[in-house]
């Protein structure tokens, strides 16, 4: 098989299968025409390859041929990473869970085990987000886009650079949002997945009967969020809006944070941590929950009046 | 360092003005290998790789025709302007005449402010 036999045959790997026999007889018949007029149709070897070398790469000639469609567009790879990037984090944490569990289900603790069967399961679950996430944008992608219309007075009403939201602060107040939320209604689908751990533990009624005003609470925070994706701006409302919510979070969790029990463990569960430290754990981060909105209050403040000064 | 900055502008210039280039040319028909030393004759060298996909694409939008014809050796197929890559070429040239002009009036016009 000669160098030039070999060279269609790769070329045509990388060629999508519909235009693989065209794209080679193409390709061949520039080839020999080249072939002809070098060293009157008798070239050496290295002459040919220098010609291949010409040509380019089998890939690169491929993809000038039939250029193939690209999963994600580059203007939207910014996008795809970040939400690539949460997708990686969440299936970390549900990876440390799960693990968790298994380690307090099981009789004895190998740390290599451990470990082993951490990074296996992280793979596999950052595998199948990265499968799903690239191909939602594939889908997206290849839907016909409507033409970019605009209207310069959708403009945000904004100029001072901390007015803008960033994509990264939206999505992790989400991800917040629905941590809470599952953490609330635990109920719903704890004991299934911890029975199989032989594990068992309750909401304790002191933090269930605040349950459906926070999830109200959070819920409405999850919706503000995304309508901010909409419009990642802070206005004189928006911030107005925030404060108030801010301080009713500062309210709820400065309270919670007072509470002394939040989970009762049953007596089977076994633990690495008792359940004292457990509750005393959740109770500061109940405070610090509250601190950080109280911090957010001031802040929000400290914005609303700089644009009202602006108005 | 200017040199690679220019190289890859150069680059990006000339890669514009490639399908105005091989259908000027084309007016005439042409196969493969005729067509690039043509074009390397005229000053404009162009790698293999970047020409011959590029007047494939241009047939598959149909602004080329192409027929085989029997040379000494073996057949080769001939690309020439169709007429709708006629239309086409001559909207181009009179979009690069266009743009000509303006660059030479604003050169000239950075020439005197110097």
């Amino acid at each position: 098989m000669n160098l030039i036999d070999r060279y269609i045959f790769a070329v045509q790997q990388y060629a999508p299968a519909a235009q693989q026999q065209s794209v080679a007889d193409d390709l061949r018949e520039h080839l020999e025409n080249e072939v002809d007029a070098l060293s009157d149709g008798q070239p050496t070897e290295h002459e040919i390859a220098g010609l291949l070398q010409r040509f380019g790469s089998p890939e690169q000639v491929a993809q000038r041929y039939a250029p193939r469609p690209q999963p994600v567009k580059p203007e939207q790879m910014p996008k795809y990473m970040l939400v690539l990037r949460y997708v990686i984090a969440v299936a970390f944490g549900l990876t440390l869970i799960k693990s968790y569990f298994s380690v307090i289900a099981s009789e004895s603790f190998h740390f290599s085990q451990f470990i082993s069967q951490f990074i296996f399961r992280f793979i596999d679950l950052g595998l199948f987000g990265f499968a799903v996430v690239t191909l939602i944008f594939w889908a997206i992608n290849t839907r016909p886009q409507p033409e970019d219309k605009w209207d310069p007075h959708s403009l945000p009403e904004a100029g001072r650079p901390w007015q803008r939201i960033r994509l990264s602060d939206i999505v992790s107040d989400i991800a917040e949002g629905i941590f809470i939320l599952l953490l609330l209604w635990y109920n719903v689908w704890g004991p299934e997945v911890l029975s199989s751990y032989n594990a068992t533990m309750m909401i304790a009624p002191g933090l269930a009967d605040w349950r459906i005003a926070l999830t109200a609470l959070v819920a409405v925070a999850i919706a503000k969020q995304l309508w901010l994706l909409r419009k990642p701006y802070w206005t004189a409302r928006l911030l107005s809006i925030n404060l108030l919510m801010s301080a009713i979070y500062v309210v709820v969790f400065g309270y919670l944070a007072s509470l002394s029990e939040f989970i009762i463990f049953g007596s089977e569960t076994t633990l690495m941590l008792s359940p004292e430290w457990i509750n005393q754990l959740i109770r500061g981060l109940m405070a610090l929950v509250a601190v950080i909105y109280l911090v957010k209050m001031v802040r929000d403040g400290r914005r609303l009046r700089q644009l009202r000064q602006q108005q | 360092m200017a040199n690679d900055k220019f190289d890859k502008i150069k680059l990006e210039l000339r890669r514009g003005i490639l399908v105005l280039a091989v259908l000027q040319s084309l007016q005439k028909p042409h196969y493969g290998y005729s067509l690039r030393k043509q074009l390397n004759e005229a000053g404009l060298d162009i790698d293999e790789g970047t020409l011959y996909p590029l007047i494939r694409r241009l047939a598959e939008q149909g602004l080329l025709e192409s027929e085989w014809q029997q040379a000494e050796q073996r057949k080769r197929r001939y690309y020439q302007l169709s007429d709708e890559g006629r239309t086409v070429l001559q909207l181009l040239v009179t979009e690069w005449q266009q743009l000509n002009t303006t660059l030479e009036a604003l050169m000239e016009t950075s020439h005197e402010s110097h």
